[in-house]
């Protein structure tokens, strides 16, 4: 009981207190992989919590506690006792399955997210084969087509596809550096990084710190894409690349694009950190910030398990006549 | 199947530069010029196309006649409406160099654009 309160509780804290802290932080950019790999430790450590929250409460009345029991050498009965709920089994079972149940939902949204994503990307991929040709010169896709666009299509065999536009619109060292910059995303599967926030977006509407996370990410992975690029072409190319589509990339008639703020501010994050680059962060300070965020996953893990670890130091077992454990096996255990 | 996907490609090709319809036999024998190709596999892929909904097809006497469904052009018009689709709803099926943007976010852009384009460092 006191462990699924205090998951509870960890959770509540990384949703309000995480979510704010990461926001008003300024060094992201300096270090924009650790960013998206503390975003994700950030949105992922709420459903973790949660779902062990569940665990916990679902586990003294369920065959599994007995099997833990086994497997660790420990005592059933005396594990049971720790993770009972005062009040009723029923109500913990309830609230235990509701917990659960909210973690299963967003994995069930990542899977269809993912699997739709695989159906559009196969029919890009046939459409492609068709109307695009391979330029001999950039190891890219060329589209027929007055949209400036630059874009890869992930997965197996992942492609980047420029339209006649865009490489009309940019030079040679301009068109390096956008490849660059798609393959990075490629390369590194930035495409699950962004179903994964999206997924827990919309598994947990309700939480600011989610739709944040996904912002924010989604701006962070084209911030490790531009480093990567910078490393393969150079600052000016990148930069200018990111100029010139941005003036020319609209949406052509037939789509729709509701104005949003976010994506221009993004884009405007992105030009000022290659106009003017800020130091990255040292190497301690980024060793110190990875073991926040493995802390940050790990803990949940511990809270969970404390109870447990405590039954397993007692030599005395409520009910000697069937407990599994002799005095021999908990000190092998 | 690697091959299949290309002779795809190369049979659309053919069917768009000659602007109307045609059998497999018209097919085989204009490929024939420059490989050897099988009609079984001629017939094989223009069957995949159809069921793929890519090309029509209709009965001339014996054989089937083979008519593309629509232009190049409309298939990269609607390949690219679908690319700019994914870019605004993020869903991650593409991943762009560049978010689509609308009018008024560009014209709002123009200013930050505009500030020192040449004070970018040097490499």
């Amino acid at each position: 009981m006191t462990a699924a309160l205090m998951l509870a509780a960890y959770a509540l804290l990384m949703a309000t207190g995480g979510s704010w802290l990461l926001s008003r932080s300024r060094w992201p950019h300096r270090s924009p992989r650790l960013a998206v790999a503390t975003w994700q430790a950030a949105s992922f450590s709420v459903p973790w919590a949660i779902g062990l929250a569940g665990v916990v409460l679902l586990l003294p009345q369920s065959p599994v506690s007995a099997a833990v029991a086994r497997i660790a050498h420990a005592c059933a009965p005396a594990l049971d006792a720790v993770y009972r709920v005062p009040g009723g089994t029923l109500a913990g079972m309830l609230v235990g399955a509701l917990l659960l149940g909210a973690v299963v939902r967003a994995v069930l949204l990542l899977a269809h997210d993912l699997w739709m994503a695989m159906g559009d990307r196969a029919r890009q991929r046939q459409m492609l084969a068709l109307v695009s040709r391979v330029d001999p010169t950039l190891d890219a896709l060329v589209v027929d087509h007055e949209a400036v666009a630059a874009y890869c299509v992930p997965g197996r065999g992942g492609r980047v596809v420029f339209t006649t536009a865009a490489l009309a619109a940019l030079g040679d060292k301009e068109r390096l550096a956008v490849l660059a910059h798609e393959q990075a995303h490629l390369r590194q599967r930035h495409h699950l990084v962004l179903a994964a926030a999206r997924a827990l977006r919309r598994a947990f509407p309700r939480l600011p710190l989610m739709r944040t996370a996904e912002m924010e990410i989604a701006v962070l992975v084209e911030m490790v894409a531009d480093d990567v690029s910078v490393r393969r072409s150079d600052v000016r190319s990148v930069a200018s690349a990111l100029r010139v589509l941005s003036s020319s990339v609209a949406a052509p008639g037939r789509t729709e694009v509701h104005p949003s703020a976010v994506h221009a501010s993004a884009l405007v994050r992105r030009l000022r950190r290659l106009v003017t680059p800020a130091r990255p962060l040292t190497a301690v300070v980024l060793a110190a910030r990875s073991l926040v965020v493995a802390a940050a996953l790990t803990l949940p893990l511990v809270l969970a398990a404390a109870p447990a670890t405590a039954t397993l130091q007692s030599e005395v077992c409520p009910v000697p006549a069937r407990a599994p454990a002799t005095e021999t096996d908990v000190s092998m255990g | 199947m690697k091959q299949f996907g290309e002779l795809e490609a190369v049979i659309m090709d053919l069917l768009w530069s000659r602007g109307g319809s045609a059998t497999v036999r018209d097919v085989l024998d204009e490929l024939q010029r420059g490989r050897t190709i099988a009609y079984t596999t001629v017939m094989t892929v223009m069957d995949n196309l159809h069921r793929k909904g890519f090309l029509a097809r209709e009965k001339d006497g014996r054989a089937w006649r083979y008519e593309t469904v629509q232009s190049r052009e409309q298939y990269a018009a609607d390949l690219m409406v679908e690319v700019l689709e994914a870019s605004r709803d993020r869903t991650g099926t593409l991943v762009h160099f560049l978010d689509a943007m609308s009018g008024p976010e560009l014209r709002r852009l123009r200013g930050a654009l505009t500030d020192g384009p040449d004070d970018a460092p040097q490499p």
